[in-house]
C-alpha cells in the first residue's frame, strides 16, 4: 500500500510565503480562503514578529496546510461522508458534490487548517476565470467523488487536497515544486527507500500535536539549530550557541498550545491563545 | 472627461463572474446565453460527465517559457500556461542546466493579477486639471503621439534636445522594452539626455563604484558558486526575503557544514537560518571590517604572499602628496612604475625590477628625503585604530564577537561575503565600506577563488559581451548623460525641460520626494508611460498605457548567466502597447521613424549579433526559450578563462591602473585625503550629526518579500498576507513615545513626513525605525521618500558612471503618535 506524505523542513523555511501562493494558483483559491498559511512562531500578532528582547530574539515560521492525518478527526464526524480518506494512498479529500457545509468537520479538526466559503467566492480583481488547474477532478480511484473544481461554490468545506488533481497525474504537490528554499519533500511514507522515509528514520522530523493520536501524514524537521560562537548581548561577550538562550529550536510540538503567540493570517477559527 | 476611475473598475472587477472579452466570444461563437455558460462554470454538468477535466485540459492548454523580467536580481524562469487566450498560470521553469534549479517567488506566481488588474491604464490619457489633479482626457494614441512629437519639437528649438529627460528604468530589465531598452535608443535618436542603464541610478551605486575602484570592475560570482563556500557572511543582505531563490544556495551550503554569519540591524528571516546573527549601529560597518582586518593583520593570519603579488600592498606611497610613488618621482625619467623598497638591496627599486624582493611593511625615506610608507603598512596604521573594544564602542557588537568573527573568516577558507544592493551602497559612504570588505576578503587571498568573493550581483546583465552601440546609439547618435540623481538640480537650473518616464515610478522611488515634485513641477511637460497609474503617472501631463511584459516580446539579460527569451503569451490587453511600438509612434511623428521599423525579434537579433559566439535567437528558442552565456559571450573572457559557476578575477588579473588590487586608490585621495577605506562616520545618520538632537531615531527602508520595489502593491494575494504598510518600531522606543502596537503615527524631519502604523516588534534595534520601501505614496500618507534625501557624495564623481547613490538609509527622523 501507499501512503502519501510530506516533509517540511523548517530548518530550511525562511517564511516567504510562495508555498502558500502557490496553493492560491494552483488550487483557485477565492479571497479569503488559503489552504496553506505560514505562520510565525514568535512574539507578536503580526507575521515576521520575534520574541525575546532586542537581540536575544527568536522566531521560526510554521507553514500549515491538512495533515492527512492517519485517524483524521474531521472524516469521523462527516455526516454525509463528504470527507473521506483514500485508502489507496491516505490522502483526506472532500467530495464537493456532497459537502453540505454542517462544519463538523472544522470543529474536530485540530490543526484549524479547513476553510468554509460562508459566501459567493470572490476572486483577485480583474481575474474572472479560474487560475492554476484548470478543469474538475475525481478521484482516480473513486470517479464518482468530484475532488476539485475550480470554482467551489459557496457552502462547502475545502482544504489542502496535496494538489490531487496533480498527484493522480503522477506530479507532486505545487507547494513541493515550487518551495525556493527546497523545504519540502514528498513522497510514500511505507516505501522504506524513500527520501521522505529516510529523513523521519533518522529521527529528525516530528508530526504536529502527536498527543492527540491523529498520526498526520505531514512531518516537520524542527527549525535550525544554530551551531558555532555567537554573540551574547548581556555580556558583551560570546557564547557556544548549544548553550545559547537565543535560538536552539523550540519544540514544535508544544508550539500550538503552549507557546503563545503564533501569528500569520490566521483564520478565526485556529487562532491560538497568546499574550495579552 | 473621466476620472481615474480607481472604483468604477474595482467595483466592475468584484462583481461579475464574467469577463467582457469572455461574455463577446461565448456570444459570438455559440450564442450562448450568460446563464448558460454559469451552468458551464457551475456544478450541474460535472456530476453529468466524469471525464469532463480531461476534454478541457489536454485540448486547449499550452505552456510557453518566459522570464519574470523585475529588478529582484532573481530572473526567474516562468512557464506559462494558456488556456485559450488567458494565462491561467505561471510555475517554474526549467533552465536546462542541473546546476541551476528552477525558482520562483511569491511574486512570480502572482503575476496574473497583475496583467488582469483591473486598473491597469487602458487608453492614453491627457492631463485636464493640471499636474496631481486626478482630471483626464481620454486620446487616441495617435492624438497623444502627436502631442508629444510636436512638445519635444518646441522644447528642442527653444531649448536644444538635450533638456528632454528620458529615464527608462528597473520596471524592466528586458533588453528591448525595458532598462536596456528602446527607451535608450530614442533619446540617442532625438539627442535628449538620459541616465545610464548599467550604472547609474537612483540608488545603489556606492558599492558599484567601491567595486570598480578596487578591483576595475562590479563583479560577482554566480550564486551557486556559494555551495563552494565554508563560510558565508551575508552582510547587510536579507536574501531569505529580498531574493528568495537564491537563499537556497545559502542553505545548501549551510547544510553542508558551511557557517552562515548574517550581519544586520534587523533580525529578519535571513537571521532565522543563519548560525549567527551581528546586529550592529545602521551604518558602521566599515568600522566592522577594519577591526576584522585589524585582527587579522595582528594574528598573522593574512596571506602575505597574496598581499605582495596580487595587491597594491608593497608600493610605496608618498606621504606628501598621499599618491603612489612613481620611478619618475626618483629618476626623472617619465616612468610611472610603481615602486617598491627591496628587501634583498635595501634599496626603492621598480616593483618589476629582476630579482627584487618588497617588502610589505615599513616607512622608508626616498634620496630625494620624502617619506613613504607601503599600502599595507598605511593599512595596518589604518586599522590599528578600530581595535576590537574600539570597533565594538562604535558598532555595538561585542569585541570578542569582533575578534571570532575575524578569526573564523581567515581560517574558513574559503570564505564568501555576499552584499545587499540594498545594505550598505544606501549610505553616502557605501563606496567606502564595500571597499573595506573586499580589502578584507582580499587580505586572505578569496578574490578570484571559488567559494570566496565579495559578491553584490553578477549575471547578463552585467557579464554579457555583448555590443549594445548598434541599439542603443545607432549611427553614432548618442544621448546626453545625466545622473539621475541630479535631476531635481538639473531642472532647478533649467537644463531639463521635459521628461519622459517609461518603467520607472520615478517620483516613489527618488529620494526626497517632495523635492523631486517641486522639480517635476516646474517642467514644461511631463510623459508617463506605466501599466498603472502610479504617483509618478499622476504628474504627468500625457499618460501612456503599455503593455505588461507578457504582452510583449523581449530577451531579458538578467541576474543569472542566462539569456531568456520572453514571447509575447498574449495580445495587449485594452489599448496597451508594447514600448518599442510607442516609442516608434512618437519617433515618427518627429521624423525619427526610420530608425524604428523593426519588430522586437528584429532588434533582438541585432543585440545578439554583438555576441561573439554568433548565438542567435533562434538557437535560444530551439533550446526552450533559455540558454546559458557561452564563454565566449561572457565580458570578461578577454582576460579571464571562465569556471563554472561563474568566478570573477579567476586569472588574478584585474582591471585596475596598476593590474592589481587596489586597496589604495589614488583618484580619490582628493575627497578623502587617502585612498585607503577609511570609516567614516554616517554622513548624516549618525549621533554626532547636530540634527541627531531634533531627530534621534536612524530610518532605514528595507526591501519586503511582498513587492519588487514599487511594483506588486496592488495585487490582492499579496495584501491579503501584507496588508498594511507599517513602521517597525522596538517596544522600548515605542513606550518612550507612548505608541502601541497599530497607532497611527507620523514620522517625520526637515524633508517631510508621512503617516503609517507602528508595529512593534523586538526584532527592530532601538533608535532605529524601518519602513519597507516602495509602497505607493498614496498610503495613507506619503511614501517613505518623503524623508530620504538627495546627497551625492562627490568622491563617486571618480568612477564616471556610478556618481548618483541615492543614501537611503542614511537618514534621521522623529516619530509621534497622531492622536486619532
Amino acid at each position: 500500500m501507499t501512503r502519501l506524505g510530506m516533509v517540511i523542513d523548517l530548518s530550511r523555511c525562511v517564511g516567504c510565503n510562495t508555498c502558500a501562493v502557490a496553493c492560491k494558483e494552483e488550487n483557485n483559491e477565492p479571497l479569503g480562503i488559503w489552504w496553506n498559511r505560514v505562520l510565525t512562531v514568535g512574539g507578536g500578532d503580526y507575521i515576521d514578529v520575534p520574541e525575546g528582547e532586542y537581540p536575544n530574539v527568536d522566531m521560526h515560521y510554521l507553514p500549515l496546510a491538512c495533515q492527512h492525518c492517519e485517524d483524521a478527526p474531521c472524516v469521523k464526524v462527516c455526516p454525509v461522508a463528504a470527507t473521506y480518506k483514500r485508502t489507496e494512498d491516505g490522502v483526506v479529500l472532500v467530495d464537493f458534490d456532497r459537502c453540505i457545509g454542517c462544519r463538523y468537520c472544522m470543529a474536530a479538526c485540530p490543526y484549524g487548517v479547513r476553510n468554509f466559503n460562508w459566501g459567493e467566492p470572490v476572486y483577485s480583481p480583474g481575474v474572472d476565470f479560474p487560475v492554476g488547474h484548470q478543469g474538475d477532478h475525481y478521484d482516480k480511484y473513486n470517479p464518482s467523488r468530484l475532488v476539485y473544481m475550480p470554482e467551489r461554490p459557496k457552502g462547502v468545506v475545502e482544504k489542502c487536497t496535496f494538489c490531487v488533481q496533480r498527484i493522480d497525474n503522477n506530479e507532486v504537490p505545487f507547494c513541493v515544486e515550487t518551495c525556493p528554499e527546497g523545504a519540502r519533500v514528498f513522497g510514500d511514507l511505507e516505501n522504506p527507500d524513500s527520501e521522505i522515509s529516510g529523513i523521519i528514520q533518522n529521527g529528525n522530523a516530528q508530526q504536529l500535536l502527536p498527543e492527540l493520536g491523529t498520526n498526520p501524514q505531514v512531518y516537520y524537521v524542527p527549525p535550525y539549530q544554530k551551531k558555532g560562537i555567537v554573540p551574547d548581548y548581556a555580556n558583551q561577550s560570546v557564547i557556544n550557541a548549544n548553550e545559547s538562550t537565543i535560538a536552539p529550536g523550540q519544540s514544535i510540538i508544544d508550539l500550538a498550545e503552549e507557546n503563545g503567540y503564533v501569528s500569520g493570517f490566521v483564520p478565526p477559527q485556529s487562532k491560538k491563545k497568546g499574550g495579552e | 472627461m473621466v476620472k481615474e476611475g480607481y472604483s468604477v473598475s474595482l467595483r466592475e472587477a468584484l462583481n461579475p463572474r464574467l469577463s467582457r472579452r469572455k461574455f463577446l466570444a461565448l456570444l459570438g461563437a455559440a450564442g450562448v446565453t450568460v446563464g448558460a455558460y454559469e451552468i458551464l462554470r457551475g456544478s450541474v454538468l460535472k456530476s453529468l460527465q466524469p471525464a469532463y477535466e480531461e476534454q478541457i485540459t489536454n485540448a486547449s492548454l499550452t505552456k510557453v517559457r518566459t522570464a519574470h523580467v523585475n529588478n529582484c536580481d532573481g530572473s526567474c524562469g516562468l512557464l506559462a500556461t494558456l488556456n485559450g487566450g488567458e494565462i491561467v498560470k505561471f510555475s517554474p521553469a526549467t533552465f536546462n542546466d542541473p546546476d541551476f534549479p528552477p525558482r520562483i517567488c511569491l511574486r512570480g506566481l502572482s503575476q496574473i493579477q497583475y496583467v488582469y488588474h483591473p486598473d491597469r491604464l487602458k487608453y492614453p490619457m491627457q492631463s485636464v486639471g493640471g499636474r496631481g489633479s486626478g482630471q483626464w482626457k481620454q486620446i487616441t494614441w495617435d492624438e497623444a503621439a502627436s502631442l508629444i512629437a510636436s512638445k519635444f519639437q518646441s522644447i528642442s528649438s527653444q531649448y536644444g534636445s538635450k533638456s528632454i529627460y528620458i529615464a527608462p528604468y528597473t520596471g524592466n530589465l528586458s533588453v528591448i522594452n525595458g532598462l536596456i531598452g528602446v527607451g535608450y535608443r530614442f533619446a540617442s535618436v532625438i539627442g535628449a539626455s538620459a541616465g545610464d542603464f548599467e550604472g547609474d541610478n537612483e540608488g545603489d551605486s556606492a558599492s558599484p563604484a567601491g567595486a570598480v575602484e578596487e578591483l576595475g570592475a562590479f563583479d560577482g560570482h554566480e550564486l551557486n558558486d556559494l555551495v563552494n563556500s565554508n563560510m558565508i557572511i551575508l552582510w547587510g543582505n536579507n536574501l531569505a526575503e529580498t531574493d528568495i531563490p537564491d537563499m537556497r544556495f545559502v542553505l545548501d551550503a549551510r547544510d553542508n557544514g558551511a557557517r552562515v554569519v548574517y550581519i544586520d540591524p534587523r533580525y529578519t528571516p535571513t537571521a532565522v537560518v543563519a548560525d549567527q546573527w551581528v546586529p550592529l549601529r545602521p551604518g558602521t560597518d566599515g568600522a566592522l571590517a577594519l577591526s576584522m582586518i585589524n585582527v587579522i593583520i595582528n594574528e598573522g593570519l593574512y596571506n602575505s604572499n597574496y598581499m605582495l603579488n596580487y595587491t597594491v600592498g608593497p608600493f610605496l606611497v608618498r606621504q606628501d602628496t598621499m599618491l603612489f610613488l612613481r620611478e619618475n618621482d626618483l629618476s626623472g625619467n617619465g616612468s610611472n612604475n610603481y615602486m617598491v623598497y627591496d628587501t634583498v638591496t635595501g634599496q626603492i627599486l621598480p616593483y618589476n625590477s629582476p630579482g627584487v624582493v618588497p617588502a610589505l611593511t615599513g616607512t622608508y625615506k626616498t634620496a630625494n628625503g620624502v617619506s613613504v610608507k607601503t599600502s599595507f603598512q598605511m593599512l595596518s596604521e589604518l586599522v590599528s585604530k578600530y581595535d576590537p573594544s574600539t570597533a565594538s564602542n562604535i558598532t555595538g557588537v561585542p569585541a570578542q564577537a569582533i575578534q571570532q568573527l575575524a578569526e573564523d573568516f581567515a581560517k574558513a577558507n574559503p570564505a564568501a561575503i555576499k552584499v545587499g544592493f540594498g545594505g550598505i551602497s544606501h549610505w553616502y559612504y557605501g563606496d567606502l565600506t564595500y571597499r573595506a570588505l573586499i580589502t578584507l576578503s582580499a587580505l586572505i587571498g578569496y578574490i578570484g577563488v571559488h567559494g570566496g568573493g565579495v559578491t553584490t550581483y553578477n549575471g547578463a546583465l552585467l557579464d554579457a559581451a555583448t555590443d549594445l552601440t548598434d541599439w542603443l546609439t545607432p549611427d553614432g547618435k548618442q544621448y546626453n548623460y545625466i545622473p539621475p540623481l541630479s535631476f531635481a538640480d538639473q531642472v532647478f537650473n533649467g537644463n531639463i525641460k521635459a521628461a519622459w518616464f517609461p518603467c520607472d515610478n520615478f517620483i516613489n522611488q527618488q529620494g526626497d520626494t517632495n523635492r523631486t515634485i517641486k522639480a517635476i513641477e516646474q517642467l514644461d511637460f511631463v510623459v508617463v508611460s506605466d501599466a498603472f497609474m502610479t504617483p509618478t503617472a499622476k504628474y504627468a501631463d500625457i499618460v501612456l498605457p503599455i503593455a505588461t511584459e507578457y504582452e510583449k516580446t523581449d530577451l531579458l539579460l538578467g541576474g543569472n548567466f542566462f539569456l531568456q527569451y520572453t514571447p509575447k503569451l498574449i495580445e495587449p490587453l485594452w489599448e496597451s502597447m508594447a514600448d518599442l511600438d510607442m516609442f516608434a509612434l512618437v519617433a515618427s511623428k518627429m521624423g525619427y521613424g526610420s530608425y524604428f521599423n523593426g519588430t522586437a525579434e528584429d532588434y533582438i537579433g541585432l543585440v545578439l549579433s554583438g555576441f561573439p559566439s554568433g548565438t542567435t535567437l533562434d538557437d535560444i528558442k530551439a533550446n526552450g526559450n533559455v540558454m546559458r552565456l557561452k564563454d565566449e559571450d561572457i565580458a570578461t573572457s578577454s582576460y579571464q578563462p571562465i569556471t563554472k559557476p561563474y568566478v570573477p578575477f579567476y586569472q588574478q588579473s584585474f582591471p585596475t591602473p596598476s593590474g592589481r588590487i587596489e586597496f589604495y586608490v589614488e583618484s580619490v585621495v582628493p575627497y578623502y585625503k587617502t585612498g585607503l577605506p577609511i570609516y567614516k562616520e554616517p554622513n548624516e545618520a549618525s549621533p554626532q550629526n547636530v540634527l541627531y538632537t531634533k531627530y534621534p531615531f536612524v530610518m532605514i527602508t528595507s526591501h519586503t518579500r511582498f513587492r519588487t520595489h514599487t511594483q506588486w502593491d496592488n495585487l490582492a494575494w499579496l495584501l491579503e498576507i501584507n496588508p498594511h504598510q507599517f513602521v517597525e518600531i522596538n517596544p522600548s522606543d515605542a513606550a518612550a513615545k507612548g505608541i502601541n502596537d497599530g497607532d497611527k503615527v507620523k514620522i517625520y524631519n526637515d524633508r517631510g513626513y508621512i503617516i503609517t502604523t507602528a508595529r512593534l516588534t523586538p526584532g527592530m534595534r532601538p533608535g532605529v525605525l524601518n519602513v519597507y520601501q516602495g509602497h505607493w505614496s498614496d498610503f495613507p500618507t506619503g511614501t517613505v521618500n518623503n524623508l530620504t534625501n538627495q546627497d551625492i557624495n562627490p568622491a563617486q564623481s571618480v568612477v564616471y558612471l556610478f556618481q548618483s547613490n541615492t543614501p537611503y538609509f542614511d537618514v534621521l527622523v522623529n516619530i509621534e503618535k497622531v492622536s486619532s
